[in-house]
């Protein structure tokens, strides 16, 4: 019954998202329903909508490889024939939520989905879950991590930690899973994730990022609680997330773009290319409003590594924040490298002996690099 | 041999407090003078000839984990600052030096009661006082700028008695708390305060007064410049 109420809402979105995509060309629109759809204050349609789903909810938060994760969740459980709704726009907040749970109503209207997967920013998952009115709903909320990030937006990491927990007192089954960190004692009886190791599962999806490797731990725990036995001979190759990782080629130069928004992120990052040497590297530093203001973050990546690692090749900074890292570079006392506009560092590294750029750059300037590297590729 | 002191880095350490370690050290040796850190944990000794103390912030039940200690520590800072020895303490560490930190939950943590004053934070994290902030300080006057730079995030208001507040904030900042303009405390050489940043790369002026007893930096020194373009940047940040 709700379903039908909802679905005059569904079809004129759909029809809202094609007009302002595909006519208007407008962006992507993956989070414009829910922006919209947020303003009414009378509705919750957040709630209605997840009301009018199935009791199988798996929620997948932490500060780093949310987006990642819950793609790779989907792939093995579609791999598997079971229907999953999902926001896999790695749009996390509410509205991200919100805009898939609208913009999917018709893929699910005669079959509900066999699971719910829903990437949730780790400090919205409060808000979501309090919106799930149906009790005795399966609810497995995975936290991959949790570490210092933009504390500007999210406040003390602990206090994260006992928001999410605390969320989660009004269902009496739920499980949340972490690996053994210094934050799981702030959840009630977690189930603490060990290395798994699945070697032929990890051969079977290619999986060569160390994290994501990691992560799958994840993933295999809550499928083997959920009673899922995974048929591997049906896994296909997992293809990475698209802005993730992602490579763009110009003026005979390639640029591979890593998300590096906190410490967490530049250490894994710095990790990833410790062994690179007269390699090019960008880090592109903005302080818009979905980076946060602080940067004081700079101060918390790893010292010895960042060092050991410039020094040796060739980096070029640039952002609104560059002198900010600039400064950070010069105190740390890493020799040798350039400060000046993206247009700039282009020219740069046109000019190096390597055609080789990792770049390292936090949210709003890989949105930027992502657009210009569209209109210019 | 200038010994610096490094209080509880493993607990209080939210806000990239290192960097004002790393400042010193990169001063001290533009000056060529010679320098030990060390890192002082819970049960571990400061050094006897401690000639800088740096506390950064952490949250509730970290500041909790550390109170016991930091207590044991009361009468050695109370001479240290007495000396008029330079220390900084930043956010979480600077609520612990009054009487009392009231939190979020209503319950009472004592401080270690050697500056009057008490903190209290009100019940709704929503309430969070977070942003760049620059406030107005005599003691960091000179010819550079007369204000202080930093980013303040904090649920805490601070309300002190009988001390000089290390600045006064302007109506679009907070600083100790919402109602009166003022931001942290100074007693001496000794700084409380909710600016991280971290406060003394932003600050250089603010550097050469707390060490202006060991050294006298000269802010116009040509390999010293690129120190001061932070500040100036951050001056011209929003909120």
């Amino acid at each position: 019954m709700l379903k039908i109420i909802l679905l005059p809402i569904s079809l004129f979105f759909i029809f809202a998202k094609f007009i302002k995509v595909k006519i208007l060309n407008w962006g992507v629109g993956e989070t414009f329903v829910g922006y919209v759809l947020l303003k009414v204050k009378f509705i919750d349609f957040t709630k209605l909508y997840l009301a009018s789903l199935p009791s199988n909810y798996i929620i997948i938060t932490g500060t780093n490889g949310k987006t990642s994760t819950t793609a790779l969740l989907n792939h093995i459980l579609t791999s598997q024939s079971y229907r999953v709704l999902t926001n896999k726009s790695g749009s996390n907040l509410e509205r991200g939520v919100l805009s898939a749970l609208v913009l999917n109503l018709t893929n699910y209207f005669f079959k509900n989905p066999d699971f719910v997967v829903l990437e949730v920013d780790e400090a919205s998952v409060s808000k979501i879950v309090s919106k799930l009115t149906k009790k005795t709903l399966n609810l497995s909320v995975i936290v991959l991590n949790l570490s210092r990030d933009q504390l500007d937006r999210y406040g003390e990491v602990d206090l994260l930690a006992k928001n999410i927990q605390g969320s989660l007192r009004q269902f009496p089954k739920y499980l949340i899973y972490s690996k053994k960190s210094k934050y799981s004692k702030f959840f009630i009886k977690p189930k603490i994730v060990g290395k798994q190791e699945n070697i032929k599962l990890i051969n079977k999806l290619k999986l060569t990022d160390k994290n994501l490797i990691s992560n799958l731990d994840f993933v295999t725990a809550v499928l083997q609680d959920l009673k899922i036995n995974i048929n591997n001979s049906l896994v296909t190759d997992f293809v990475p997330v698209k802005g993730r990782g992602r490579v763009f080629l110009l003026n005979n130069v390639s640029y591979t773009i890593n998300l590096t928004k906190n410490p967490a992120s530049f250490n894994t990052n710095l990790r990833n290319i410790s062994t690179a040497k007269d390699r090019n590297i960008l880090v592109y530093v903005n302080d818009n409003i979905p980076d946060g203001r602080d940067v004081s973050w700079f101060y918390d990546i790893n010292y010895i590594l960042i060092k050991k690692i410039f020094e040796k090749n060739n980096v070029f900074v640039c952002g609104s924040r560059g002198f900010d890292f600039y400064n950070f570079l010069n105190l740390i006392e890493v020799s040798n490298f350039n400060f000046n506009s993206f247009e700039n560092a282009q020219k740069y590294f046109e000019k190096t002996d390597s055609h080789d750029v990792t770049v390292l750059s936090n949210y709003s300037a890989t949105q930027d690099l992502v657009k210009f590297f569209n209109r210019n590729v | 041999m200038f010994n610096i002191a490094h209080l509880y880095p493993k607990q209080l350490n939210l806000y990239g407090d290192t960097g004002n370690i790393l400042v010193i050290q990169n001063v001290l040796k533009l000056y060529g003078i010679d320098y030990t850190t060390y890192k002082v944990g819970i049960g571990e000794k400061l050094p006897i000839n401690t000639d800088f103390i740096m506390v950064g912030g952490g949250p509730d039940y970290l500041q909790e984990k550390i109170y016991d200690d930091f207590l044991g520590r009361r009468d050695f800072l109370e001479n240290y600052f007495n000396n008029k020895k330079p220390s900084l303490f930043v956010c979480g560490s600077f609520q612990l030096l009054g009487n009392y930190y009231l939190d979020s939950t209503g319950k009472k943590l004592p401080g270690i009661g050697l500056f009057n004053f008490y903190t209290k934070s009100p019940n709704n994290q929503k309430s969070r006082i977070v942003g760049n902030i620059c406030i107005q300080s005599s003691i960091a006057s000179s010819d550079f700028s007369n204000k202080v730079v930093g980013f303040e995030n904090h649920n805490g208001r601070t309300y002190i008695k009988n001390i000089k507040p290390f600045g006064k904030t302007s109506s679009i900042s907070y600083g100790n708390n919402t109602v009166n303009f003022t931001e942290g405390f100074i007693y001496h050489k000794t700084i409380g305060t909710y600016l991280h940043g971290p406060l003394l790369v932003k600050n250089p002026h603010l550097l050469k007064y707390l060490l202006s007893d060991y050294v006298d930096i000269d802010l116009r020194r040509k390999d010293f410049i690129s120190q001061l373009i932070p500040h100036l940047n951050a001056l011209e940040l929003k909120r």
